[in-house]
């Protein structure tokens, strides 16, 4: 009875359909955006064999912490609770080609291999600056011989690059390139081995960087500057990096344990932050709140005009429908029934506008990551198609679309049945 | 006036309708706001600065040397001085540096344990901040900084440096122990122009964040207060000092540093150059990267070239922000094409009237636009109104919520040329949906409409 009192006047129905289909195209691929962000973060926080990390304040950009490696080996004797734990940094430096003029900036990082091993997961991977790495090889040496003595150790020389910087410089394992901290400063590595990121090349980061390094921390340190400093002939320690993570022991890895932990190490150490899996997830999940509101206040736009669109349908089609009402409401349907049917086509050409965009709404969250991975030079997509976001979507329409019914409802079923016999006369 | 007796008619329709057109201008105006406002402010603020040409190390990327500094000039002085000597069209060449340094007002006002020593001394409270140091004579006719108490640092020169020996370190006469606070950092240390604040590097052997009273007073360089100030391009977090060149070099370790057995003197980030004529940018630009004996050396670009590298971030949220208007609009589009489709329908009797009148096709045709856009006008008018209202709301929210924006950016900005691409999108609206109504009621045959009567 609804479908046929809605398919009676076909080509508005399906026009109102098609403009609440666009707004629900608009909806899915919005939230897919604000979606695919949380579903990363939690995949990529979840997997990691990281426990807790330690940062001077913010999660990310922080590169405040002094005697990094002293805190780093104090963290590590609470042998009770920490099995492991690597200190890092990270920044920009130059690196540039063997024999040759190209050269520009990367993204630089540094670790203590045999730190960091430990938290390679089973695919090799570790999370580092908040930056997922996939190693093909490892450091030979696995210490930071560098760090001893003030940063007078014997360097390594070694280096790992990804597979962007090894493709802009022809690099494999066991060739040379050159880093350098400024004109005319070039220290050669050695290619240690390879890994890769989720950058591709290309986008904005092919615009900025030529792709990114992994040096032992003492070294990219020193190239940094960020090792000692040398006034009036004084030697002083620096030892500044970004950051540390931490591994439980095995009975320890759990939320619980690890917030107890954590809260632990904060009243030990006041001046950093503790973030333990829980909280770098909050952390994300606060962010994504935020970015949820805004995608959805813009979606909202377009679906408020597509529901307006089918109230001003309903509204003309009750008018044209008066005397049809009028003769039901005089043989005995109630009040009741006819706002109950005015109401309830009006849903189901939202409902059908609603499901005909979900088909095309995933396409174009599948073009939208595309989009978005494509100019910021990404490999992974960064929007995500779920049945809960749909389910959301959905409500989130009808509930809208119902409310605005409510008016060429109620309009139908006050309709006074005399006067509406009268005209029909 | 048919056409306006006939919206009239169904005002109900014709003011859903109008709110329909409404909503959807109102994002486009936001939506274009935000663009223009980072777009045309971010010109407007480099301009401010007056600078003409940025040196920058070899290679460097301009944007990310603004964001990091990750790359040092040695011989800063010097450069800048051959600069000012090889061409007369400069007008002063003028050398920065920008370093991470902690800050203090000496007094005790934190007690904590804990950390690396178990002890339980007072503490000061230290503040992280962004130090520049640059030479007060060098600078060209530079702006962006507005002065809000006190003076500009008082001695021109930089008298530390003395021609690069940085005899005596902290304690010599030399040592000026000037400094200008940026009014965030004023107002978190509570201090103003006259009072003594501590600058301590992060080389210095403590933990800044664990630091003992004696230690502080031990390590730290005293500073008295000349001036504070508002410098446009700083995000409004930030807490920055500036002071003299040779002094923030010293307290950096950048005075001298020995680089792998390289001696590097005289560290600097960057270059200002500022021209006699501004339209000689992309002049110099060329001698300096052709001609200049340190060619090498360097990189530069220009002011334009820097304000356009900056907005090349914004085509991203341009092309974002372009599809949600084109999608909101095809909705909109829909609306009223539909809408006026039924209206056509329900006047087919009277249309045919009017033709069978005498009233030619065109003028029914003209009709049924003038209706698509006088919703359309309305549409505009209260869209732009509540645009420019939202856009103010959505200002001050980004504001109080983002406080990396530097403080001379305006997130939104309606201009004239806004409100005219917006019309023009209206007009574009009006017509597009106008086309089937009026090709379906010029179709309609005097004859056969007047038949159904």
């Amino acid at each position: 009875m609804i479908a046929r009192n809605v398919f009676r006047r076909k080509g508005r129905t399906v026009m109102s359909i098609l403009a609440v289909a666009i707004s629900m195209i608009l909806l899915i691929s919005m939230l897919s955006i604000a979606e695919g962000i949380w579903l990363t973060a939690q995949e990529d926080v979840s997997k990691g064999r990281e426990d807790i990390l330690v940062t001077s304040g913010f999660i990310a950009g922080a590169s405040e912490i002094v005697y990094g490696h002293e805190l780093a080996d104090r963290l590590r004797a609470d042998t009770t609770n920490i099995s492991e734990s690597a200190p890092f940094d990270g920044g920009l430096l130059q690196a540039s080609k063997i024999n040759s003029n190209e050269s520009g900036p990367v993204i630089a990082m540094g670790l203590i291999p045999e730190r960091s091993r430990y938290f390679l997961n089973d695919d090799n991977e570790i999370m580092l600056d908040q930056m997922k790495i996939k190693f093909h090889d490892w450091f030979d040496v696995p210490g930071d011989p560098h760090f001893e003595n003030n940063y007078t150790g014997p360097w390594t020389y070694e280096v790992m690059v990804d597979k962007i910087l090894a493709s802009n410089f022809g690099l494999s394992r066991g060739s040379n390139v050159n880093i350098n901290a400024g004109p005319g400063l070039n220290i050669t590595f050695r290619v240690a081995g390879l890994f890769e990121t989720e950058f591709a090349e290309g986008g904005l980061f092919g615009e900025f960087f030529k792709g990114i390094i992994i040096l032992h921390l003492s070294e990219f340190q020193t190239l940094k500057h960020t090792d000692i400093n040398v006034i009036d002939n004084k030697t002083v320690l620096v030892d500044k990096i970004g950051g540390v993570t931490l591994g439980l022991q095995e009975d320890k890895r759990n939320p619980e344990d690890a917030a107890e932990i954590a809260l632990a190490l904060k009243d030990k150490y006041p001046q950093y932050t503790f973030w333990t899996k829980e909280d770098q997830l909050e952390w994300y999940h606060d962010n994504i709140v935020t970015a949820r509101i805004y995608y959805t206040a813009i979606a909202s736009v377009s679906i408020t005009i597509g529901i307006l669109f089918v109230t001003c349908i309903m509204i003309m089609s009750v008018n044209e429908r008066k005397n049809e009402i009028g003769m039901m409401r005089a043989i005995g349907v109630s009040r009741k029934s006819i706002f109950t049917n005015i109401l309830m086509e009006s849903v189901f050409i939202v409902f059908l506008g609603a499901v005909v965009g979900i088909i095309p709404g995933y396409l174009g969250s599948v073009w939208l990551g595309d989009y978005i991975s494509d100019i910021y030079g990404y490999n992974r997509t960064l929007t995500a198609f779920t049945l809960p976001m749909v389910t959301t979507a959905l409500t989130q329409l009808l509930v809208i679309g119902t409310l605005a019914s409510l008016y060429p409802a109620w309009k139908a079923s006050r309709m006074n049945i005399q006067s509406v016999i009268r005209s029909v006369g | 006036m048919y056409p306006l007796k006939n919206l009239r008619r169904r005002a109900a329709r014709t003011v859903l309708v109008v709110i329909g057109v409404t909503l959807a201008i109102t994002l486009t105006t936001i939506m274009f706001a935000i663009s223009e406002g980072i777009n045309s402010s971010t010109k407007e603020l480099i301009d401010e600065t007056r600078i003409d040409l940025f040196v920058y190390p070899k290679d460097s990327n301009p944007i990310l040397q603004e964001f990091s500094k990750y790359i040092d000039l040695a011989d800063g002085r010097d450069l800048a001085g051959k600069m000012l000597e090889g061409n007369p069209k400069i007008r002063a060449a003028s050398p920065w540096l920008v370093e991470g340094m902690y800050i203090s007002t000496g007094e005790l006002d934190v007690t904590y344990p804990g950390g690396f020593q178990d002890d339980s001394d007072p503490v000061p409270m230290v503040y992280s901040i962004t130090a520049k140091g640059y030479v007060p004579a060098m600078e060209g006719d530079f702006g962006g900084t507005e002065q809000v108490s006190g003076t500009a640092l008082p001695t021109k020169t930089d008298p530390f440096y003395a021609n690069g020996t940085y005899d005596s370190g902290a304690s010599s006469d030399n040592f000026t122990h000037e400094i200008l606070l940026n009014k965030n950092l004023a107002d978190r240390l509570e201090v103003s122009v006259g009072d003594t604040v501590y600058i301590h590097s992060v080389g210095l052997p403590i933990d800044v964040n664990n630091v003992t009273y004696t230690q502080w007073q031990e390590n730290a360089t005293w500073y008295k207060v000349h001036g504070i100030i508002l410098e446009l391009y700083e995000p409004r977090s930030i807490l920055s000092v500036t002071m003299h060149l040779s002094e923030l070099q010293y307290l950096s370790g950048k005075h001298k540093v020995n680089w792998f057995g390289t001696i590097r003197t005289d560290l600097v980030n960057e270059i200002y150059v500022d021209l006699h004529d501004p339209d000689d940018k992309a002049e110099v630009k060329r001698w300096l990267e052709e001609d200049f004996e340190d060619r090498n050396k360097i990189t530069v670009v220009t002011s334009d070239e820097l304000a356009a590298e900056f907005n090349s971030f914004l085509d991203i949220f341009k092309g974002f922000s372009n599809m949600i208007v084109i999608i909101t609009s095809c909705v909109v589009v829909l609306f009223i094409s539909t809408i006026m489709m039924i209206s056509v329908r329900e006047q087919g009797r009277e249309i045919g009237m009017m033709r069978a009148i005498g009233i030619s096709r065109t003028t029914i045709v003209k009709y049924i636009l003038a209706e698509s856009l006088i919703i359309c006008i309305l549409g505009f008018i209260f869209g732009v109104i509540f645009g420019f209202i939202g856009a103010n709301i959505l200002e001050d929210i980004i504001l109080n919520a983002e406080d990396e924006i530097p403080v001379g950016i305006e997130v939104t900005t309606v201009t004239t040329e806004l409100i005219l691409q917006v019309s023009a999108i209206t007009i574009f609206i009006g017509i597009l949906a106008s086309i089937i109504p009026a090709a379906w009621s010029a179709r309609l045959q005097p004859v056969e409409s007047i038949r159904k009567v």
